[in-house]
């Protein structure tokens, strides 16, 4: 067990607990800072991820009708429907659970940043001879910067949130409860039936209230993190999905909707047949503009032959 | 079970053990539990330990026999374990506790014969119910004086009245915690201490401040005496001696790979010091000079004793060491194979130990330096504790 504890502080913890402490020198010695730059940084190396899991998404929500479809074919057959269904996601290039993949990645992210937290924010001595096992011994910097000065706003950013006063007490729970509304709202995955739908819509209430409750035993430094994350998240899934750019009238789209190309490839072969169409007409009506000329031609040199 | 089954299953997985991870990392009561980390003192026939749980137990040295317990705290709050070290003072023995408070028992009598409330005396550091946490030891002088450091960053003294209570004389703000142990220089009557914002500090008894010698690390281990001078490490793996008239630097050592944060000893000019790094290093005092250095493979976070020639320390893993303090030549030792954050206390051969699953180790180092249990079986300091009643195979 110990190697796996040893992997773990080598991979999550010392680098988190390094690059805090490294942005709270760089900005002036305020952990907050820190911790809201350390999100963004989080967020920003997460963008690509989140852009694929956006068009999986939507490439979800445009395969509903035809997913509709296989399900009316094959009523009562499940292995039929399931197995179209799949071969569907297939055809499209889409992993129904590619979506989890920031969910999977910001687990890891999630843990190490509370250890990392405790470790860098120590309430007790003994959780600050910890941090000295932590840090890069080829940084001088960092021991100079150690201890961290916990204070940002009005909070304590080690101190637990329920054991904090009245204000971080109730404040923070809402304004995180809140942001993963939003955040939920926003990304909410399409639901293929009303069973989905109805999980979906319990999802969107229970996730917020479940972590507003858990923030009251976070360190009000995990809860800041927590509640920027939502924050930026919501703002990017914002600007994926083009809702961002409408508000302003902008014209840019950072992800072509899988749904928009599901339909632009089916309006494309729409063109496309009636582009065949057309030009089989127009080859028609040339070719009967042709033989019609022919005919007329004919014609006319009859009649030149007969007033001859 | 089809394949979409089996992907909607997986994500139901994840979405579960997401929520568990967050249940998991939420149980913060175990990060707030103490560690043990009061180093135990040996007055008389009785060893006297602050305990993880908050209480301040008398214990018999010969026979492991708990004399007396009195509970440090009047409110449910945490953390509650006891960082200082207990002191005694006027027949009484003293507790600083993580409340913010200065207890007093009467040292002979247990809590059967005399009530809390009788020998109780306090002293509030806040005019809140919960003053800043005392994890420093607490320092006895002048007679009548006691310094209190604390975690809000101030020193606190106090003058010992007629009638048998602390009044408070001064105090002297710093700009971070304070967690050493500061010392008093009879010479030239002043108070030096080292702060965590990185100063050292010398103040008269007025609590005016003479100098401050400025280092870039917090200080967080207790500066020793040394003559004319004073010497003390920092977490920025300093080693500084400074003169003591003036605050001026007289040399510098930053040749270790971790933060000093015990307080060292001082034994025949030369000092010697433990560290995170898992070195101990034996410092010439007037020079600065490494004499030797002794490696361990783990952190040292407490004090390390000389007991006649023998250099007795213990690491943060629990293995104690004794070496030669000229030759470094290792005696003995033994692994507790326990987490061990206290100082170790010695009285004539024997040396006392908190360690963090709540226990009081007890050991008499021979006369070859080999460590040998004193007792059959460790104290656990919980009341109750059913591990008293347990058979024990000696680790030493």
């Amino acid at each position: 067990m110990e190697i796996f504890s040893d992997i773990w502080n080598v991979i999550f913890i010392r680098p988190m607990v390094n690059s805090l402490i490294l942005l709270y020198i760089l900005l002036g010695q305020n952990f907050g800072l820190s911790i809201i730059s350390f999100t963004v940084l989080i967020r920003v190396l997460m963008f690509p991820l989140s852009i694929r899991q956006t068009k999986q998404m939507k490439g979800m929500a445009g395969m509903q009708p035809k997913i509709k479809q296989i399900q009316e074919k094959y009523k009562g057959n499940k292995q039929k429907i399931s197995q179209e269904t799949m071969s569907l996601y297939k055809q499209q290039g889409i992993n129904p659970i590619g979506c989890l993949g920031p969910l999977i990645i910001q687990m890891p992210i999630f843990i190490g940043l509370y250890q990392s937290l405790y470790i860098t924010l120590p309430s007790n001595p003994e959780s600050l001879t910890q941090l000295s096992d932590s840090i890069y011994g080829f940084i001088p910097l960092i021991n100079q910067a150690v201890p961290i000065d916990a204070k940002f706003l009005w909070l304590n950013l080690g101190s637990i949130v329920k054991s904090s006063d009245i204000y971080t007490q109730i404040g923070l729970p809402i304004l995180v409860g809140a942001s993963t509304f939003l955040m939920q709202k926003t990304t909410a995955t399409p639901a293929m039936d009303d069973r989905q739908k109805s999980t979906n819509r319990m999802m969107l209430w229970f996730m917020p209230i479940l972590l507003a409750w858990f923030t009251l035993s976070f360190p009000s430094g995990l809860a800041l993190y927590w509640l920027i994350s939502n924050v930026i998240g919501t703002l990017i899934q914002l600007v994926i999905t083009g809702k961002i750019q409408s508000l302003f009238n902008l014209n840019t789209n950072l992800v072509k909707d899988d749904s928009e190309i599901l339909i632009e490839d089916n309006n494309k072969s729409d063109i496309h047949e009636k582009e065949e169409n057309n030009e089989s007409s127009r080859n028609n009506s040339k070719n009967n503009r042709r033989s019609n000329r022919h005919r007329s031609g004919r014609v006319k040199r009859k009649q030149r032959r007969s007033r001859d | 079970m089809n394949k979409l089954q089996i992907l909607k299953n997986i994500k139901s997985y994840i979405l579960i053990s997401f929520i568990v991870s967050l249940c998991m990392v939420s149980c913060v009561g175990d990060r707030m539990k103490g560690s043990g980390w009061a180093t135990p003192f040996v007055e008389g026939n009785n060893v006297y330990i602050g305990t993880i749980e908050g209480e301040l137990i008398s214990i018999d040295i010969m026979t492991a026999k708990e004399n007396w317990r009195a509970s440090s705290l009047d409110s449910e709050f945490l953390p509650k374990s006891i960082y200082s070290k207990p002191f005694l003072f006027d027949g009484k023995i003293f507790i600083g506790t993580p409340a913010g408070k200065l207890l007093g028992f009467n040292m002979n009598s247990g809590l059967d014969e005399v009530s809390l409330q009788d020998i109780e005396q306090r002293v509030l550091l806040a005019e809140e119910q919960i003053g800043p946490v005392i994890v420093g030891n607490i320092l006895s002088f002048m007679d009548n004086y006691i310094a209190i450091p604390s975690s809000d960053g101030q020193l606190s003294l106090f003058q010992y009245e007629q009638n048998e209570m602390f009044e408070p004389i001064c105090s002297f703000k710093s700009n971070d915690s304070l967690w050493a142990k500061p010392v008093w220089d009879k010479d030239n009557q002043q108070l030096i201490f080292g702060s965590m914002d990185g100063n050292l500090y010398s103040i008269n008894k007025d609590c005016d401040l003479n100098w401050k010698f400025v280092t870039s690390s917090s200080i967080v281990s207790s500066p020793v005496l040394d003559g004319d001078k004073i010497i003390f490490g920092t977490l920025n793996r300093s080693f500084y001696s400074v003169d003591l008239l003036n605050g001026l630097l007289n040399w510098h050592f930053n040749d270790s790979k971790g933060w000093f944060w015990a307080e060292p000893v001082l034994d025949s000019g030369i000092i010697y010091a433990s560290n995170l790094d898992g070195n101990i290093y034996a410092i010439r005092s007037n020079s600065g000079q490494i004499m030797w250095i002794y490696k361990t493979e783990n952190p040292i976070i407490s004090s390390p004793v000389i007991i006649d020639d023998f250099l007795i320390f213990i690491s943060k893993q629990g293995e104690l060491q004794v070496i030669h303090k000229d030759t470094k030549r290792k005696l003995g030792s033994c692994n507790i194979n326990q987490k061990v954050y206290s100082s170790i206390e010695s009285y004539e051969n024997k040396i006392f130990i908190q360690v963090s699953d709540g226990s009081l180790r007890a050991y008499t180092i021979k006369k070859n330096g080999n460590p040998d249990e004193l007792w059959n079986r460790p104290f656990f300091t919980g009341e109750n504790d059913k591990r008293n009643n347990e058979d024990w195979d000696p680790v030493c």
